[in-house]
């Protein structure tokens, strides 16, 4: 009976979990927006070129996903560009925009995996 | 016995996450835009958004009169009729002489566990004859899949999803439906949700009939295209990267798109924008 009540409740709480209308996608992606903010700390502690590797792995795990944004390797190739330049400080904006986009992308292909079906025309 | 009950139980609570009946899907699909377009008979969205504007219409088909896939189906018909070096020619591979078959296209390989499209049928067919496949983004493999359209309008689609194939059909439809990109839309964001509005200068087309007139002149492409081509322009345009032609994503999309299109006249190759 317990183990009865226990699947049951576990439906019930997916199905308020699948409800979504515009307002919470709209929220979810603000989610997914600060979520992909770095630490400004954190970050502060790297250095330009270890920045631009965790970018550049992140956009492999999104490109994996099939949801890597063309703006992410950009800003990387910008980034070792200015880097190999000599240019440390706009080398660290395009490294930085680089992680943050590629995390934003990897919430986004995370997110829409499941979000997608309430997207989804349903038959009446 | 509790154990088995809550196992029943379960699996009939979790069913609702099981795969959906495409012709289910179908049906919404068209009665979705029977009811957004009231006014336009589904088939003559195949004609995309030349369906939805009169005047763009107009302009399109003075276009039409002398269309600039002409040439491409020409060549693509010389192609077609010369012979392999073994001394076959396409006609060989394809039911029919590979004359008015297109309808049947994507189709699920049950043996491969693959969609099949009919740019892949096609280099399939070369490379069975000892020829190099053709790169699937070049203008060759245009021309000749511009004749076996040509030779196909008129035909209607009925594609199959046998059970094996119902997961390539989801997974089409996932990316169907799946926001991607910087601008995070999906296709169904526009061309849903949006088909029939302005976006810039253009008005977006509905998906009900996006796969009947494939390849395509794009005046943007000054050049003959597939369905693929344009997928990846459009993952592009949102921010997102494209994927390689012939992806198993991308036919997985087209699978779905035509599955959408089922009974609907073929009416390629066409001209757009």
């Amino acid at each position: 009976m317990l183990k009865f009540l226990t699947v049951v409740m576990c439906f019930m709480m997916l199905s308020a979990c699948s409800e979504s209308d515009k307002k919470t996608e709209s929220a979810d992606m603000s989610i997914a927006v600060d979520s992909a903010m770095v630490d400004a700390d954190a970050l502060a502690a790297k250095s330009v070129e270890e920045i631009i590797l965790d970018a550049e792995l992140v956009y492999r795990q999104a490109k994996e996903m099939e949801h890597a944004w063309t703006v992410t390797s950009k800003h990387i190739a910008m980034a070792r560009k200015l880097l190999s330049e000599g240019h440390k400080d706009d080398a660290l904006v395009s490294a930085e925009r680089a992680l943050m986009t590629a995390e934003a992308s990897l919430a986004q292909a995370k997110r829409e995996n499941i979000a997608w079906r309430d997207r989804a025309l349903k038959s009446s | 016995m509790k154990n088995w009950l809550s196992l029943f139980v379960g699996s009939i609570v979790f069913s609702g996450f099981a795969y959906a009946d495409p012709e289910s899907d179908r049906i919404a699909f068209k009665t979705f835009f029977e009811k957004r377009f009231p006014n336009i008979e589904i088939g003559e969205h195949k004609d995309g958004a030349y369906a939805l504007d009169a005047a763009k219409r107009e302009q399109w088909l003075e276009m039409e009169d002398f269309p600039p896939y002409e040439i491409a189906v020409d060549e693509g018909e010389a192609m077609f009729s010369t012979l392999f070096a073994n001394g076959n020619t396409y006609a060989d591979c394809f039911v029919n002489g590979g004359i008015g078959i297109k309808q049947n296209y994507p189709f699920f390989d049950t043996n491969r566990s693959e969609v099949i499209t009919l740019e892949m049928a096609v280099n399939d067919c070369r490379t069975s004859n000892g020829e190099a496949a053709l790169d699937y983004a070049s203008e060759a493999m245009g021309n000749v899949t511009a004749y076996m359209a040509f030779t196909s309008r008129g035909n209607t689609f009925d594609i199959k999803v046998p059970d094996a194939g119902l997961s390539a059909y989801e997974k089409g439809k996932q990316f169907f439906y799946e926001r991607r990109g910087q601008l995070d839309f999906a296709c169904s964001s526009c061309h849903l949700d949006s088909g029939g509005n302005m976006l810039r200068a253009e008005i977006l087309s509905a998906s009900i009939g996006h796969a009947t007139h494939w390849p395509t002149y794009r005046f943007k492409w000054e050049a003959i295209g597939s369905l693929h081509k344009r997928f990846a322009g459009c993952n592009a345009q949102v921010g997102a990267e494209g994927l390689p032609q012939q992806s198993e994503s991308y036919r997985n999309l087209e699978y779905f798109l035509t599955y959408m299109n089922n009974g609907m006249e073929l009416n390629g190759p066409a001209s757009r924008k």
